[in-house]
């Protein structure tokens, strides 16, 4: 694929970030793989498996695209739409075993978090190991014979992520006021997508500058200080905005009580929209739109074998392990996101969601209904087990 | 019927399927599931590709069936499960969590019919030529396969119609649900060339439900 075609897709795709697109599935060869060639799966986004393709170019290595409903490896996952049974039917369906003499098949670490790689194994005879979050990484995952560096398995979130996502959220929220507009006051819908455009794209630019107000230390007042940090920050947006909106009036002379309402109000629907789920929007903070807020993830130390998978799966590397006992510490609870990747792989079912006054909502529930702190899939309020 | 899209909302939300399913199709599934199973008799051994709730595997343990209902969402069939007993039809009906991936595992011959609500569309195209193979691989001469699923229309301006609103709807619900369907094409032809014969076809009046009853090929091994 031409550098040219990728740069049209990737714009195109990362502007319309929230809808799925669907790419074909089944095997797809990379190079020129032999009998002792990885074995990798990824899901079927079309823009995932560009980008998968463009950083696997020179690898020889089969790929393997399951269907995850056209969504992005991490989301299908955490929302129930990339699961097992889709990474059994893409093993047993494209024959791989044919190809190949071992039997590891690579999947995204990230997708650990909807997908059993036990019930792959017993299933299929496969074993599972789990990549590196970067598809960028791969290349040098390999080099180092399969093994993961702490880097490769850290999500983060740097300016380029920030600016796709502030595109995105640009995108949209340019949509709706143009809809809007047109009808009210087609002659503002310029001056209107430039301050949603600069809104965006500064609110996740600085987003370093504030993400110690959102990630506050000291798990019981989290809720509360999150929402103070949120709350300045917004302000602080608004006034930024207000400003913009008072030296435009001047500029165009224009300057007058019902300009300002009606800036004034337009700015505050589109920070609204913005930071109405800023954490959920990042991959480094839990989402706000949750019920079960009180939950945290816990290790219980009678359960655990120290066999470390939980330190594997994790995107924020919160984990440890002992170096005296050999079992897992959740050694930075303040990172933690509660994606819950950490419990649906722990084979001994030692981590749980745990709240106050000993609510507790088990692995195997946690699994079947994919329950995630940092998704916003969660299961009706009366079909919560709690023991 | 491009609203069938919209089963995806409820699927979200297994514990309203049925009634959002009964809505969204003004009730025809009903009628189109009752005759379907018409051809399935007592002690019949049946598989249930994608039971879902279990609409059509609760129907044919009705008529003394002997199920095997399987389905990949375990939550879907713990509602099934629930419906299971509710009606006392526990023993006559095994649900089993898989995909249609590991009916290779299933023996050669053992089903007198095999039947799939709604599910067909849901496969990737390997998973559809599979089944289709599987299916007629693992039915008993003369057995049945019954069908009713989403299709894509054949007339032009149905298409058009039916494309336009899908577009719509795609969006909608994908930004409610997360997901999406795809409806079936040249499905008739796909079923004749995996070997079986159709005995009886109906298509819905906006060409896109379609419900058929297909007999395996008697020269078939």
């Amino acid at each position: 694929m031409s550098a040219f075609k990728y740069g049209f897709f990737y714009i195109l795709e990362t502007i319309l970030r929230f809808v799925p697109i669907p790419q074909k599935t089944g095997l797809v060869k990379i190079g020129r793989p032999d009998r002792n060639s990885p074995v990798l799966v990824t899901g079927n986004y079309h823009l995932t498996v560009l980008k998968v393709k463009r950083a696997l170019a020179g690898q020889n290595v089969f790929l393997l695209v399951a269907d995850s409903h056209g969504i992005n490896v991490w989301c299908a996952a955490a929302g129930g739409h990339f699961t097992h049974h889709d990474v059994i039917s893409a093993i047993k369906l494209s024959r791989i075993e044919n190809l190949v003499d071992h039997r590891t098949v690579i999947l995204p670490q990230l997708a650990a978090i909807g997908i059993e790689a036990k019930i792959i194994q017993q299933r299929t005879g496969w074993k599972v190991k789990w990549g590196p979050v970067e598809i960028g990484d791969f290349p040098a995952y390999l080099e180092k014979r399969e093994k993961k560096t702490a880097a490769m398995s850290v999500v983060r979130f740097p300016l380029r992520g920030r600016l796709e996502m502030a595109a995105a959220w640009a995108f949209w929220i340019s949509v709706v006021f143009t809809l809007v507009l047109s009808i009210l006051k087609p002659a503002s819908i310029g001056p209107a997508v430039i301050m949603v455009c600069l809104l965006s794209f500064f609110m996740f630019f600085a987003f370093p500058a504030y993400l110690s107000l959102l990630r506050p230390k000291g798990e019981e007042k989290l809720w509360k200080k999150r929402r103070l940090g949120k709350t300045i920050f917004l302000v602080f947006c608004l006034l930024l905005v207000l400003a913009g909106v008072l030296l435009y009036g001047l500029w165009t002379a224009r300057l007058s009580s019902g300009f300002i309402l009606f800036w004034g109000l337009a700015s505050v629907f589109a920070a609204i929209v913005l930071t109405g789920d800023l954490a959920g929007s990042t991959p480094l903070l839990i989402s706000e739109f949750r019920e079960e807020k009180g939950f945290r993830v816990e290790v219980d130390s009678n359960k655990c074998r120290g066999d470390g998978i939980c330190r594997a799966v994790c995107p924020l590397d919160c984990f440890i392990l002992d170096e005296k006992s050999r079992l897992a510490v959740l050694e930075k609870p303040d990172l933690c996101i509660g994606c819950g990747a950490c419990i649906v792989q722990c084979q001994f079912d030692a981590l749980s969601y745990t709240a106050d006054k000993d609510r507790r909502i088990n692995p195997d529930f946690i699994r079947k209904h994919k329950v995630g702190l940092s998704g916003k899939r969660k299961p009706r309020k009366k079909e919560v087990e709690i023991s | 019927m491009s609203t069938l899209l919209l089963m995806k909302l409820f699927e979200r939300i297994p514990g309203r399927y049925d009634k959002g399913i009964r809505l969204l199709t003004g009730g025809q599934l009903d009628g189109l599931y009752d005759r379907l199973i018409a051809r399935i008799g007592e002690e019949d051994r049946v598989l249930d590709i994608g039971c879902g709730t279990g609409a059509l595997t609760i129907r044919a343990a009705k008529k003394g069936a002997i199920v095997k209902a399987i389905d990949v969402n375990p939550r879907m069939l713990d509602i099934a499960r629930s419906k299971a007993e509710d009606s006392h039809l526990t023993q006559n009906i095994e649900f089993v969590e898989m995909g249609v991936a590991e009916l290779g595992s299933e023996p050669d011959r053992i089903y007198d019919a095999v039947m799939s609500g709604l599910c067909l569309s849901e496969l990737t195209k390997e998973e559809l030529d599979f089944v289709l193979k599987e299916v007629s691989r693992i039915l008993k001469p003369d057995g049945f396969f019954l069908v009713v699923d989403e299709v894509r229309p054949h007339s032009f301006f149905r298409k058009l119609f039916q494309g336009f609103f899908r577009s719509v709807f795609r969006l909608f619900v994908f930004l409610i649900s997360g997901t999406t369907t795809r409806a079936l094409r040249n499905f008739q032809s796909k079923i004749e060339q995996a070997g079986f014969e159709i005995v009886s076809c109906e298509l819905n009046k906006g060409q896109n439900l379609l419900s058929l009853t297909a007999r395996k090929n008697r020269d078939r091994p």
